[in-house]
């Protein structure tokens, strides 16, 4: 029955569409992780640049973040990410009024001058990170643009509580939280920064790993929806032909007949997802020809970094069509995979725990982040892997409460509907 | 019988009995879209982003399940068996689709411009061309497959990898037609009109495919 399955749904559109897809995501995302350009390569003493890094200083993010505050003050236009949506809030009168209360807390400078003279403030630099078109990105260092300065002996402490306070003002879901206050400032890294980086590429990801934790990154992306538009396909198909009833009547168990299909069809899912992690092991034994690496590195992180996303997305389906039947799963798989893929967008650099459907960590770098956060991360692909196997078990139930008639199916509506219908005019 | 006397009906009974699941879907997704980003007093351009974003998918949404009810044999056959052709019926529903396709931008438009949102001129045909682009797309997959969930994933596929994945990285593969330009211009000059008259055609094609394939099977 497994192999019947696996045979229709490998035939099958959706499988196709899905299998190109993610061809096509892969064929435009791959230089951007896996490229002669992209080779980790050990950095050489005397280097110009080797790079940023989040500082760490309380002056420096002070510093950053009042410039910020005071440029978005000037223009009245805050950026906030609610839901990890961007959204540029403008405030009301008696709000500015506030911030410039706050403002003026933060500089020591009276509010009423603050209120008159930010009309006339140009800002040339602002702080931001910089995207060019290969992926890279460059940032400005914060510098005092002249306009606003932390308060004379104001501690880090009251900073973040009054930045806190901005952040509710805003309603929420700014950078100006504390524990997201060091994205305002950047520290240059040093020579022996960079060796520590190349370091625990070379020995803790043996330099495979790095590669296939940005391919998962990608590849993530993609497989939190498509598996689902192949799953509720394949759970609609058998109403779609008017098949149910001869299909019901078997012998054949409930769950054994929605575990045959879940199984397929997140085997087919992962088919075209394993492939390309094949071609890229074999491209990165070539780029690192002579070095030590990680041949199963692609296997490991896809097996334990994708597998839960396809399996839960597969799950949601699957439970959705089994309820109403109908495709209302995508609406809901595709209002997740939105809210989740704008939320990582900041923690681009390495999300990994709570209820993240799609773990970020864009960046080569970071072993040593990603290994102190293992924890989370495992955590987190075991609880999606329980939700989907207690998604696939419910499915399972209803099917087996629809086989026996108990269940109030969209079929067993419409029927019970005709036939209300067919008694009143008789 | 006259033409008015065939296609009202088909009209009332797609306004009462097609339409209204979609529909609500499609209120669902604005509605949703308005209370997490909640706009107010934006700009010129803060408005674009989020009118391009969440009002192309009220097409797919509404004009991808043009041919549902014909899924069920039954009811096809009962089609089949009127003096009404079956591309007027399906030619009434699309027509009836397009024009609640053509109200939610309007609608959105309102209620922004109630939040004191700054709008730009064209917004709402750029929305309506986006919008049946995408819509004629799952019409027609929808057409050609049978279908529902692969005819919803190509116009939904083409919209993530147009808008979401990057100019720089998918002008290869021609998928800009949804990015937006930051002064709110189209990187392709004229290429919104090309979508109002694209989807137009795909939306023919789709309906001459399934009349053509249903009168022979």
């Amino acid at each position: 029955m497994f192999w019947k399955e696996l045979k229709k749904g490998a035939f099958s559109i959706p499988f196709l569409l899905l299998a190109l897809s993610l061809l096509i995501f892969y064929q435009s995302q791959m230089d951007l992780y896996l490229s002669e350009g992209k080779k980790i390569t050990e950095p050489q003493p005397g280097q110009e640049s080797y790079g940023l890094v989040h500082s760490r200083n309380p002056e420096l993010i002070m510093q950053g973040a009042l410039n910020s505050l005071t440029q978005e003050f000037a223009e009245n236009r805050y950026v906030t990410y609610p839901w990890g949506f961007l959204r540029n809030v403008r405030l009301g009168e008696p709000e500015q009024d506030k911030m410039a209360e706050l403002l003026s807390q933060l500089s020591g400078v009276p509010k009423e001058k603050i209120l008159a003279n930010s009309k006339n403030w140009n800002f040339e630099v602002g702080v931001g990170v910089i995207m060019s078109s290969d992926g890279t990105m460059t940032t400005a260092e914060p510098q005092n643009t002249g306009k606003l300065s932390p308060a004379e002996g104001l501690s880090f402490e009251t900073f973040q509580e009054l930045m806190n306070e901005a952040d509710r003002l805003l309603g929420g879901g700014t950078d100006y939280q504390a524990e997201r206050l060091s994205h305002f400032a950047f520290d240059v890294k040093t020579y022996e920064d960079a060796l520590a980086e190349y370091e625990a590429a070379r020995d803790i990801d043996r330099f495979t790993g790095a590669h296939a934790r940005l391919f998962c990154d990608y590849m993530t992306i993609f497989c939190a929806f498509l598996p689902a538009f192949l799953m509720v396909s394949e759970a609609l198909r058998d109403r779609r032909a008017k098949m149910q009833d001869l299909i019901w009547v078997r012998r054949v168990s409930s769950l054994r007949l929605t575990l045959t299909r879940y199984g397929a069809a997140v085997l087919l899912s992962m088919v075209p997802v394993l492939l390309l992690a094949g071609i890229d092991t074999v491209r990165s034994a070539l780029l690192y020809a002579g070095e030590q690496i990680d041949l199963l590195a692609y296997c490991k992180y896809t097996l334990g970094w994708i597998l839960p996303t396809v399996l839960f997305s597969c799950s949601l389906g699957l439970v959705f069509t089994e309820l109403t039947d109908t495709p209302m799963g995508l609406i809901a798989v595709l209002a997740l995979w939105f809210v989740d893929l704008n939320r990582g967008m900041r923690e681009m650099d390495g999300g990994y725990g709570g209820f993240v459907l799609m773990p970020r960590h864009n960046t080569l770098m970071g072993a040593d982040v990603f290994q102190g956060n293992f924890g989370d991360l495992l955590a987190n692909r075991l609880l999606y892997t329980a939700i989907a196997l207690a998604l696939v078990g419910l499915s399972a139930l209803i099917l087996e409460q629809k086989r026996k008639g108990r269940w109030m199916s969209l079929d067993a509506f419409k029927t019970r509907i005709s036939r209300g219908k067919d008694l009143r005019e008789e | 019988m006259t033409l008015s006397k065939r296609v009202f009906p088909v009209a009332k009974i797609c306004v009462k009995n097609n339409l209204p699941p979609h529909l609500l879907l499609s209120l669902g997704l604005l509605t949703g879209a308005f209370l997490i980003m909640w706009p107010c007093y934006w700009e010129r351009d803060d408005t674009l982003f989020f009118f391009l974003t969440f009002l192309p998918l009220t097409g797919i949404l509404l004009l991808t399940p043009l041919f549902l009810p014909e899924q069920d044999r039954d009811t096809l056959d009962v089609i089949r068996m009127r003096a009404t052709p079956l591309a007027l019926i399906f030619s009434v529903r699309a027509v009836c689709g397009i024009l609640f396709l053509l109200a939610l931008p309007a609608g959105a438009l309102l209620v922004l411009s109630l939040l004191h949102c700054e709008i730009s001129s064209g917004l709402w045909s750029e929305a309506v061309s986006c919008s049946l682009f995408l819509g004629g797309l799952g019409a027609l997959c929808y057409a050609l497959w049978e279908n529902l969930p692969a005819a919803y994933l190509v116009p939904v596929l083409y919209f993530i990898l147009c808008n979401m994945t990057g100019r720089e990285r998918m002008k290869e593969w021609g998928l800009e037609a949804f990015c937006i330009a930051p002064n709110g211009q189209d990187y392709i000059p004229g290429l919104r009109p090309a979508l109002l008259v694209g989807g137009l055609l795909l939306l023919l094609a789709a309906i001459l495919l399934r009349c053509r394939r249903k009168r022979n099977g």
